[in-house]
């Protein structure tokens, strides 16, 4: 969800700024890491770009299949009743 | 208020006991060859101290700009473990990315805290590099396993 808000060609650092929005105890290594193994499975395009000092950057935007996974994953979360509950999660206790 | 250089001090400290050996040597002047030999001994004494104190500048001067010529410019976040570690195209990227990460952590943490957090996060990348494929691997064995 990060990567997507992020935007299209995002660097690793961007994508974990945006996830420090609503997480602020989000670790870099594993933003870092999981970028890799969603562009390894597919579910991220990794594309490399030049920064402004010239350096080679590895950059991320979501691809088809991951729109689809994370659409999918949203859709398995409203059907069994989304995140919000009636009296708060302790009333399920 | 810059001090002197202690090798500075101490060479000059010898050449000053050397200069009053020197004058301890001429004082008894006597027709004897005795005296005269001192007196060469205290003079090569001499010469060998100007010889030293010249190759030290020399040796110095060197130093210095060998010195002012590879010093490097101290960039917040970077890691050594990480280009020794990982391939040269990863680095730079995890390289660049800890640059722009570090402020972030120094606005929130402070700077030592901050730095504690960006070696356990190249800790995690590291790691996360090379288990990467052992984790892609073990997957697909686990897919091949539960489809047969």
């Amino acid at each position: 969800m990060a990567l997507l808000r992020a935007g299209s060609k995002s660097a690793p650092s961007a994508v974990f700024e945006r996830m420090l929005l609503g997480q602020p105890k989000a670790s870099f290594g594993a933003v870092y890491t999981t970028l890799t193994r969603l562009a390894a499975k597919g579910l991220a395009d990794e594309t490399s770009s030049k920064d402004e000092s010239g350096r080679a950057r590895r950059v991320f935007t979501i691809s088809g299949s991951g729109r689809r996974a994370l659409q999918q994953s949203l859709d398995a979360t409203a059907t069994i009743g989304g995140f919000s509950v009636e009296g708060g999660f302790g009333a399920l206790a | 208020m810059r001090w002197p250089n202690p090798l500075k001090l101490s060479f000059f400290a010898m050449l000053a006991c050397s200069g009053v050996t020197l004058v301890q040597s001429l004082a008894p002047i006597r027709p004897t060859v005795g005296p005269w030999l001192d007196l060469a001994a205290n003079l090569f004494q001499l010469l060998a101290l100007v010889i030293f104190y010249l190759t030290y500048e020399q040796v110095v001067s060197v130093l210095r700009s060998v010195d002012s010529s590879t010093q490097v410019e101290k960039i917040e976040g970077r890691s050594y473990i990480v280009d020794y570690l990982l391939p040269p195209d990863i680095a730079q990227d995890v390289q660049a990315n800890m640059e722009e990460v570090m402020p972030i952590w120094i606005a929130a943490h402070g700077p030592q805290r901050a730095n504690r957090i960006r070696r356990a996060q190249v800790f995690r990348i590291v790691v996360g590099h090379y288990a990467t494929p052992i984790v892609a691997f073990s997957e697909r064995v686990l897919a091949i396993v539960r489809g047969a």
